[in-house]
């Protein structure tokens, strides 16, 4: 990877922060109602106390200084405060925030170690039973609920079964080790969820990879050299389809991240998209703007990172 | 104009997903339409307690919910709200995503860079929680959900028109075109629009499918125009009556089934149109 890929890959990022926030900026102007009858919330607002809270948001200033001030108090840190849990937004984001990136990033890394594999195997070893059957249940599984999916999970596991807890993340009354045994117990469906529903996709783009790399000649090359099936699979056809597979990822992350919502809401995890939701019931309009900026933020620095690391696998990559 | 038309429902039948994606979807389409000679009950007749949380029997083949609703009876009207959310967003994403393509391609420069940087602006962009967002601001009713799904789902099918359309300018009987004089507003509507609908067909199916799963997802959470009953709200319902610890599975197995046959018939019926309408691309996937 060069410097220079680096350099103009960060300022994109940057920009499209920026957009990002001009988007929200301009939206929740647009949106219908009076920002300070919502803070207040009851449109009876008495006057002089509709100019106290305009001025005291910097709602009284021309749309543009308005714009400024909010793009400087973003990167301050500055998201307001929620009505609900009177306290900074932000902060209250953050706590939620490593949890929603533990309950997705688990299951899509090991997601991705499984599906390289089961990539390569169904694709060199094509329409034989498994490659049939990873087509099949990855087609179907475009049209599967996820959520309806982890309901029945839910169904089976924890109420015919009774292997695993119902919802929440940690035992209160366990302590120390105990309680990450917990955790663990607690994450397990959810993470199976995530799992399931996102290897067979995978491991068919891996497949089509695998497919493509076949007819290279230097697989051909090798084969002349008169390496194994077993190199050739690790030396040559692993590390060419590792690349394009984190280029797959930055097109899955926006929608895993959002989709969190509804795996939280089922497994009553405490992360970002819980957090959307209680926002949304209770009219906390901070809290829900912040909640949703920040996992935009964190989408976009997400598929950052995974353009970088696709650069790092493969020396190919250029920018644009 | 006929013959093509029945050769093209031979072709269609002749492949497994066309014809399970066929007869699903008509299935479907005539639950939606005569949904009230098929219902055996009201679907909103909450005042039955009686017979609450009955399992499948022979008068409610698929159960009862806690207020003794007739499960089968809201699948039927369901489909209503499923099939129609899914052929509007359809609509809506082959319209404003097939002109956005198609005013890229042709006037290009700034605007084809706009429109495109756009492109790769909404593809990033986390659907759900904005859509929560906006549904908060809004209120939930069925042309909100409508809108945003078609405001998060225009993207990607007018990046591929914009291909397709740059591509076919090139072609020689493009030139040809232009150089018999013909006018840039006739040769887009005769020559290039033309080639880029396979494609808007196949990626419609795909929409609507999408649209479909969103919209289930949506009211699952809550987010659903409160007079009409849809496959996300029966669920939302059964997880906050607690249908698990209830036992009562039906409830949660159901309306479940019918949003994955409903999106998988239409995703099915796509990808067989896909192969009749571009043999190529079977040949790739094959």
């Amino acid at each position: 990877m060069s410097f220079s890929y680096l350099v103009k890959r960060t300022i994109q990022m940057l920009v499209t922060i920026v957009l990002a926030l001009t988007v929200s900026f301009v939206l929740i102007r647009a949106l219908p109602g009076d920002p300070a009858e919502r803070f207040y919330g009851d449109p009876r607002i008495p006057d002089e106390v509709k100019q106290e809270i305009k001025a005291a948001f910097g709602l009284d200033k021309p749309v543009l200084v308005q714009y400024v001030i909010f793009l400087k108090q973003f990167f301050k840190g500055d998201l307001g405060v929620s009505y609900t849990y009177n306290r900074r937004v932000v902060g209250v984001v953050m706590e939620r925030l490593p949890w929603t990136l533990l309950l997705t990033a688990v299951p899509t890394i090991l997601g991705m170690i499984a599906s390289l594999r089961l990539g390569v195997y169904i694709g060199t070893k094509r329409n034989s039973f498994v490659d049939r059957l990873v087509r099949y249940v990855a087609f179907a599984l475009h049209s599967v609920p996820t959520f309806w999916f982890a309901l029945l999970l839910v169904l089976l596991f924890s109420f015919k079964l009774g292997w695993f807890p119902l919802q929440g993340m940690i035992d209160p009354t366990a302590k120390g080790f105990s309680s990450f045994l917990s955790l663990l117990r607690h994450a397990f469906l959810p993470w199976l969820v995530i799992f399931a529903v996102n290897v067979p996709g995978f491991a068919m783009y891996v497949r089509n990879m695998v497919i493509s790399i076949l007819n290279e000649e230097f697989v051909l090359t090798a084969k002349a050299k008169g390496l194994s099936d077993r190199q050739i699979r690790k030396k040559h056809i692993l590390r060419n389809a590792l690349g394009p597979l984190f280029s797959m990822l930055t097109l899955r992350i926006a929608g895993m991240l959002g989709g969190a919502v509804l795996i939280e809401t089922i497994f009553s995890w405490k992360g970002m998209g819980l957090l959307v939701l209680e926002a949304s019931r209770n009219s906390d309009y901070p809290l829900l703007q912040a909640t949703v900026i920040i996992t935009i933020v964190s989408v976009i620095v997400a598929n950052f990172l995974a353009d970088v690391l696709q650069a790092l696998f493969d020396p190919r990559v250029r920018y644009e | 104009m006929n013959r093509k038309r029945t050769g093209f429902f031979r072709e269609l039948f002749r492949s497994f997903e066309g014809t399970v994606g066929f007869v699903i979807l008509c299935v479907m389409v005539f639950c939606a339409v005569f949904a009230p000679l098929i219902a055996p009950y009201d679907p909103y007749d909450i005042t039955q307690r009686s017979r609450r949380l009955q399992p499948p029997s022979y008068e409610h083949i698929f159960g009862t919910d806690w207020y003794g609703v007739d499960i089968f009876s809201q699948i039927v009207y369901g489909a209503r709200t499923s099939l129609t959310v899914g052929a509007l967003t359809a609509l809506g994403v082959s319209v404003m995503g097939g002109l956005l393509g198609v005013i890229a391609a042709t006037f290009g420069k700034g605007i084809d860079a706009v429109i495109m940087r756009g492109v790769d602006f909404v593809m990033v962009l986390p659907g759900l929680p904005i859509m929560i967002m906006i549904m908060t601001y809004l209120g939930s009713s069925f042309w909100t959900l409508v809108f945003v799904l078609i405001v998060f789902g225009w993207a990607g099918i007018s990046r591929v028109v914009r291909a397709i359309v740059l591509s076919e300018k090139r072609r020689g009987y493009v030139e040809a075109a232009i150089c018999a004089g013909a006018s840039k507003w006739y040769i887009l509507k005769r020559h290039l629009l033309p080639a880029s609908y396979p494609v808007l067909v196949v990626n419609a199916a795909f929409s609507a499918a999408g649209a479909m799963l969103a919209e289930a997802g949506l009211s699952f959470l809550g987010f659903s125009d409160p007079r009409v009953v849809s496959w996300g709200k029966m669920l939302s319902l059964a997880r906050t009556c607690n249908a698990l610890v209830l036992g009562a599975w039906w409830w949660v197995v159901f309306p479940g089934l019918a949003i994955f046959l409903a999106s998988f018939s239409i995703m099915s019926l796509g990808v067989a149109v896909e192969r009749i309408l571009n043999p190529k691309i079977s040949n790739r996937r094959e």
